[in-house]
């Protein structure tokens, strides 16, 4: 089971503006996947981390792009995603997006996939209410 | 059984045929293999210059003789290099086709791919690690801007699907995978994908298997299959589109 936590982390996060962020928002449309793709990398990149990792994350943040496709109608919602620069590691809050904890095959997919490519992942409560999934990549050396 | 790298008879070719085909001994499999990479060598040679790098062309040669050796039947007196042949020559222009179906990039473009794949090989030799982004700029003169966007268009090199099940039946996961199969079992138990994995060929389940069973990283699963960190970039990412659609195609929608 992916752990549901508070919004505490969000409101730590809140209170404490060091941290860079750099905030997309893209229509839900499939063509808009190469826009999520190039962002993740351009961040995995300012992040220093190497084109393997950078290739992870892309892969995950893709995963969680067509998994809010699969849940939103096309061009309705934007997918907006938050990357997060911490000094030992790189946060990508994707909003509104559900795992389901991981039911269904297409979740236990999604679930799997992320926890693979990325050091931890867990679905948080937003500030809204609404459900975000929250990306951990550490950095190298941390 | 003879060693490798060398010259074997047509006799012993047939008696090693003979051989395979009554036990799967994978190291008859090997020796036959070893006894004819000149060939795929010479047959890959044969395609250079397309644009697209020799390793890779190389590895592609590799499983069509990989094909042709399970496939060839020495009962029928023909020699295994007429067969082999053109089952060689045709998974190296299918894997063209493949590609010449999808968007045709610039020239500038292709070629700034190329020496990227080029710097990202020698720098992941030179130092067992992956480039950064920064790093790989730096060494082939580029801006991260344009490293960035030669690796993106890197994916859009081949748009085919690859959930079409080729003529690879035969080839079990075990042939591929050697004794580490209950990994892989592992793997269907732990995402009930038995359905969908078997959808996707024996190279396909192969590079899941290193990705995600196995933890390779992408430059170490190309140095293990000779073939570029690009390469496995985008078989990875298309394989796992496969298994998206494949797993969507099962699930019906739930509302949210």
């Amino acid at each position: 089971m992916i752990p549901l936590l508070s919004s505490k982390t969000f409101d730590d996060m809140e209170k404490n503006k060091l941290h860079d962020e750099v905030n997309i928002a893209v229509p839900a449309r499939e063509a808009m996947s190469k826009v999520v793709r190039m962002a993740t990398t351009a961040v995995a990149s300012r992040a220093s981390l190497s084109i393997d990792d950078a290739d992870d994350l892309n892969t995950a943040v893709e995963e969680l792009f067509r998994s809010f496709l699969s849940q939103h109608t096309a061009g309705e919602v934007d997918f907006c995603v938050d990357y997060i620069f911490h000094d030992d590691r790189l946060e990508i809050a994707a909003h509104g997006c559900i795992l389901h904890n991981g039911h269904g095959k297409v979740g236990r997919y999604s679930r799997f996939l992320l926890e693979s490519l990325a050091d931890s992942v867990r679905e948080v409560t937003n500030p809204d209410g609404g459900l975000d999934v929250v990306l951990v990549k550490n950095l190298p050396g941390s | 059984m003879p060693s490798r790298r060398q010259k074997l008879s047509r006799e012993e070719i047939n008696s090693l045929f003979q051989t395979y085909q009554e036990n799967n001994d994978p190291e008859v499999k090997r020796v036959l293999v070893d006894a004819y990479m000149d060939l795929v060598h010479s047959l890959a040679r044969r395609f250079a210059n397309r644009g697209e790098p020799l390793d890779d062309l190389v590895q592609v040669a590799s499983m069509g003789l990989l094909k042709a050796i399970d496939r060839f039947e020495p009962d029928r007196n023909v020699q295994f290099t007429t067969y082999a042949v053109p089952t060689i020559v045709g998974e190296l222009r299918r894997y063209f086709r493949d590609r010449a179906s999808a968007i045709r990039l610039p020239r500038g473009l292709r070629e700034r791919s190329h020496a990227l794949n080029a710097a990202i090989q020698k720098f992941s030799q030179e130092h067992s690690r992956s480039p950064s982004v920064a790093e790989i700029a730096g060494e082939i003169g580029l801006t991260e801007e344009e490293v960035i966007e030669s690796l993106e268009s890197s994916e859009a090199v081949a748009v085919a699907s690859l959930d079409t099940t080729t003529d690879e039946g035969d080839l079990s996961l075990l042939d591929i995978v050697g004794g580490e199969d209950k990994a892989l079992e592992m793997l269907d138990e732990r995402l009930s994908l038995a359905g969908a994995m078997s959808n996707l060929d024996a190279r396909e389940q192969n590079l899941l298997y290193l990705r995600f069973i196995e933890g390779l990283s992408q430059t170490e699963i190309a140095e293990r299959l000779h073939i570029s960190q690009m390469h496995v970039s985008r078989l990875l990412r298309r394989t796992l589109n496969s298994l998206r659609q494949n797993l969507s195609g099962t699930e019906m929608r739930r509302p949210y």
